[in-house]
């Protein structure tokens, strides 16, 4: 949102949303900063509220939402239902949330899938990123086998007026036994021009998703491909 | 010495990330400084709390409140148990894990909670994860959880049953009682990591607790 939805408003929301997300957890975010100078001075330190975040969860934790007084999330964690449920839900909670607070600009629509790749370890031990991801760390063979790494790519996708963060790492330590795990991170947002119609916010994330299906194919080979068969 | 940064990750959960310093810093810094990273680290184990609508914090009076609710604590472990299991879902049958989100509501009831009790541990619950996908047991287990909050795993019956416990640290303690085929009762305990339990086990049979039909 360009504007802050005020607590006594977020209140409502929450409370709106108690019979689609039962279980509720309030959450409070706050921003520290610590300067330290090398000048011998003091440091400095400033502690900032950012105010409460109601984060109400629905069907054993796996479907999420995030009430902020900057933004509304909506989430899905694995097992995955598809798009069709999420983008129902989607328009179903935006309706929701517009019906309490009324029409607030927006200043940024946007949508994030984070995936893990489980790779079975191989007997050498050593597992040549390459061989499953098109973005990786690239190192001199001086240095040796890579025992981690983290990546960052951003970039734009003229036709949908966008911004794509692509993160890509090693999982430090894989919750998945015998398996070494990388993340594959694909952010989409717009910032600019953002669509304030329902429908043109729809066509937006629907194009957004297109986009991020051809990028998540592209960031992938064919040796990761067969593990999701 | 502790440095404190602050992030919102994805989409969920608040996370504090902790920057650890050497120990030899300390006698650099000032006083004040370590006041400083003091007060950021008693804010940092209050950071997220849970609470019922009538509990909700008045942000007025402090900026992170702290929150004893023994309900609330109960309810943040079964959730990130939850959560847990999603981040292996890909691994996990579905009628498998509908079975297990049940039984941890169930063996969290709390009208039945003592006050002592403590529920399921975050790591526990991990090692427990992993050692169900090393085993991937066809029959599935009887659960409960330990007076200190280790998630118990139970198959067989009365007098031929395995008990696993499943400790921090990928480790898991495991108690059984065998009827072997001259009908000789042998009972042995044991302590090993989760990858290595089935070979552990593996002089009891243990494919007729995790695996065979009766």
């Amino acid at each position: 949102m360009k504007n802050n939805i005020d607590s006594d408003l977020l209140e409502r929301l929450n409370r709106k949303f108690g019979s689609l997300y039962p279980d509720e957890q309030i959450l409070k975010e706050f921003r520290i900063e610590v300067s330290i100078n090398g000048d011998g001075k003091p440091p400095s330190q400033s502690i900032k509220d950012g105010g409460l975040i109601f984060k109400r969860t629905f069907d054993n934790n796996q479907e999420i939402i995030l009430l902020k007084p900057l933004s509304f999330t909506i989430s899905r964690v694995a097992p995955y239902t598809g798009w069709e449920k999420l983008l129902t839900r989607f328009t179903r909670d935006w309706g929701t949330w517009k019906a309490v607070t009324g029409h607030k600009p927006l200043s940024r629509v946007g949508m994030r899938y984070i995936n893990r790749i489980d790779i079975p370890d191989p007997s050498s031990g050593l597992i040549p990123q390459n061989d499953y991801l098109r973005i990786w760390a690239q190192s001199p063979d001086t240095l040796g086998p890579t025992l981690g790494y983290s990546v960052q790519c951003i970039s734009f996708l003229p036709n949908i007026s966008s911004k794509i963060v692509i993160n890509s790492a090693t999982v430090p330590a894989s919750i998945v036994p015998g398996h070494t795990s990388f993340v594959l991170d694909i952010d989409i947002g717009r910032d600019f021009e953002v669509p304030q119609r329902d429908d043109k916010i729809v066509d937006l994330l629907s194009q957004m998703r297109l986009e991020k299906n051809r990028i998540f194919e592209s960031c992938i080979t064919d040796k990761a491909r067969e593990l999701f068969r | 010495m502790m440095g404190v940064a602050v992030q919102h990750v994805g989409h969920s959960s608040q996370v504090v990330n902790v920057y650890q310093f050497a120990s030899s810093m300390s006698n650099a810094l000032s006083a004040a400084t370590k006041e400083t990273f003091r007060n950021i680290q008693s804010l940092k184990g209050s950071a997220t709390s849970s609470v019922s609508n009538a509990d909700a914090p008045d942000p007025q009076k402090s900026i992170v409140p702290v929150l004893n609710d023994q309900r609330a604590e109960v309810y943040n472990a079964i959730a990130q148990a939850k959560l847990r299991v999603s981040m292996v879902a890909m691994h996990l049958d579905d009628a498998w894990r509908q079975r297990l989100f049940a039984q941890l509501d169930r063996i969290h009831d709390i009208e039945e909670w003592e006050p002592e009790d403590k529920p399921v541990q975050a790591q526990s619950f991990e090692t427990f994860i992993r050692t169900m996908i090393v085993l991937r047991p066809r029959k599935w287990p009887n659960l409960g959880l330990s007076h200190d909050g280790h998630l118990l795993a139970v198959w067989g019956t009365a007098q031929d049953r395995v008990t696993l416990e499943f400790l921090g640290g990928d480790c898991v303690r495991w108690t059984l009682s065998h009827v072997r085929p001259d009908n000789n009762i042998v009972r042995n305990a044991g302590l090993g990591p989760s990858l290595q339990i089935l070979s552990l086990l593996s002089p009891y049979n243990p494919d007729h607790w995790f695996n065979e039909e009766r």
